[in-house]
């Protein structure tokens, strides 16, 4: 024992080193490192799963996005789609209204149109008739009797009245 | 060339001698103190080069730790098994410092008996003039044999605290009293039943070869760390004698190779026996 230089003293002067190292480095070491290793595994888990959250939700948006533009797009299309088809309805009545209100105004033209000529027609045939009767008094008075004047006379009348007008 | 196996006694307080493997014991506890002192000062969420080191070194240990012993048990034991890693393989590097084994001062003989002759008292008590004569004679050859029979013995400051049986022997005990100590607390009084056994004499046989295993640990541990530091701590000085220049270097090399893989073996056999102990038979 002497040789190997074992002594009792010595050994439990070491072991009461080694515990006192033992109890400073679980304080001052272990302790603190272990907590920081800790807080940095858990820090590093959650932000691992933010991520993750986070990615979902920016596919989520896109998503959505994507949807609100067709959405937006198919709306449009049928908006513009209606107004075409409301722009062509109001066109054809517009066009139908025009022509009915032309054929009336047409109409009225026309009907006016007619009356005026048959009034022209009227005054014409009258003031002819008169022109007649004075070109045969003055035909008849130089060369016919009274009689037979008023047997020339009625007898152009009858005829006349038999004329038709155009 | 000077070699002894036991640790050279500088001086004495009272009647405890400090041995110069204590003294450098104390040095190096000191220093890993303020290192962990320092560390925990400054320990912030983003580390500093030395809590990054520190970081790297707890954690691969916690990692080892919990792969054998389980996450929750491992936490428990982590103190214990990261002390006895970080106290050995600093101890073992300690002794390959230039200086420690080399710087010291020469005694006369007459010193150096007196010394030795109480620390011999100091262990074994012995009043007899006789034995005390009779170890005399003893160093006296001893001395004659390893310092070319001068009248001076040289005797160096520092040596490495694992370089000396009585760190060794106490960082043994302290394993396997732990190893004990966690086997009674997770298992009981159902711990005793891996030692004595009755209910078969083949049982009753293992249960004794069981006990006697476990003291043989005390040995093996205490034996195999300072086997290994000791042997390299010679080799080293036969080297440096035999050719001073370059030729050491590989060595020192494989010393320091040589410290870690001893550390790592005290702490993965601590760990390894402590967790088997924790595991009931049956």
């Amino acid at each position: 024992m002497e040789k190997l230089g074992i002594q009792p003293i010595l050994i439990i002067a070491q072991i009461v080193n080694f515990v006192i190292l033992l109890l400073l480095l679980k304080k001052f070491l272990f302790k603190p490192i272990l907590k920081v290793l800790d807080e940095r595994k858990k820090k590093a888990e959650e932000t691992e799963e933010l991520n993750n959250e986070a990615g979902k939700k920016f596919l989520e948006a896109t998503e959505s996005e994507k949807n609100t533009i067709s959405e937006a797009k198919k709306q449009a299309d049928k908006i513009i789609t209606q107004s075409k088809i409301q722009a062509q309805k109001e066109k054809e009545e517009l066009l139908k209204k025009g022509q009915k209100e032309l054929e009336i105004v047409r109409k009225k033209l026309e009907s006016e149109i007619e009356a005026d000529k048959k009034e022209m027609f009227k005054e014409i045939k009258r003031q002819s008739a008169e022109m007649a009767v004075l070109i045969a008094e003055k035909v008849m008075q130089e060369s016919f009797d009274e009689n037979k004047q008023k047997s020339l006379l009625n007898q152009a009348i009858k005829d006349l009245e038999k004329v038709s007008l155009h | 060339m000077h070699v002894s196996v036991a640790a050279e006694t500088l001086f004495k307080i009272g009647s405890f001698p400090i041995t110069n493997s204590l003294l450098t014991t104390i040095i190096v506890t000191l220093l890993l103190i303020l290192l962990a002192v320092v560390v925990n000062k400054n320990v912030s969420k983003i580390p500093s080069r030395l809590q990054s080191m520190m970081e790297i070194m707890i954690g691969a240990l916690l990692g080892l730790t919990e792969d054998v012993a389980g996450k929750e048990f491992g936490r428990k034991i982590f103190p214990l098994l990261a002390t006895f890693f970080i106290f050995i393989i600093f101890a073992n590097w300690s002794g390959l410092i230039p200086g420690v084994g080399s710087i010291g001062f020469y005694e006369t003989k007459e010193e150096a008996v007196v010394l030795e002759e109480t620390n011999s008292v100091y262990a074994e008590t012995h009043s007899n003039t006789e034995a005390s004569d009779s170890e005399s004679d003893i160093l006296v050859t001893e001395t004659a044999e390893s310092h070319d029979s001068e009248s001076e013995i040289f005797k160096p400051l520092f040596r490495g605290p694992t370089a000396d049986l009585n760190t060794t022997l106490a960082l043994a005990l302290i394993s396997v009293f732990m190893i004990q100590f966690y086997g009674f607390k997770t298992l009981g009084l159902k711990y005793l039943k891996k030692f004595f056994n009755f209910r078969n004499p083949i049982n009753g046989f293992i249960g004794i070869l069981e006990l006697l295993s476990e003291f043989s640990r005390i040995i093996s541990f205490a034996f195999r760390l300072f086997g290994n530091i000791f042997a390299g701590e010679v080799l080293l000085t036969v080297i440096a004698y035999l050719i001073p220049f370059i030729a050491p270097l590989p060595f020192i090399g494989l010393e320091i190779f040589v410290g870690f893989i001893q550390a790592l073996v005290f702490m993965m056999l601590s760990l390894v026996f402590i967790s088997m102990a924790t595991i009931s038979e049956h």
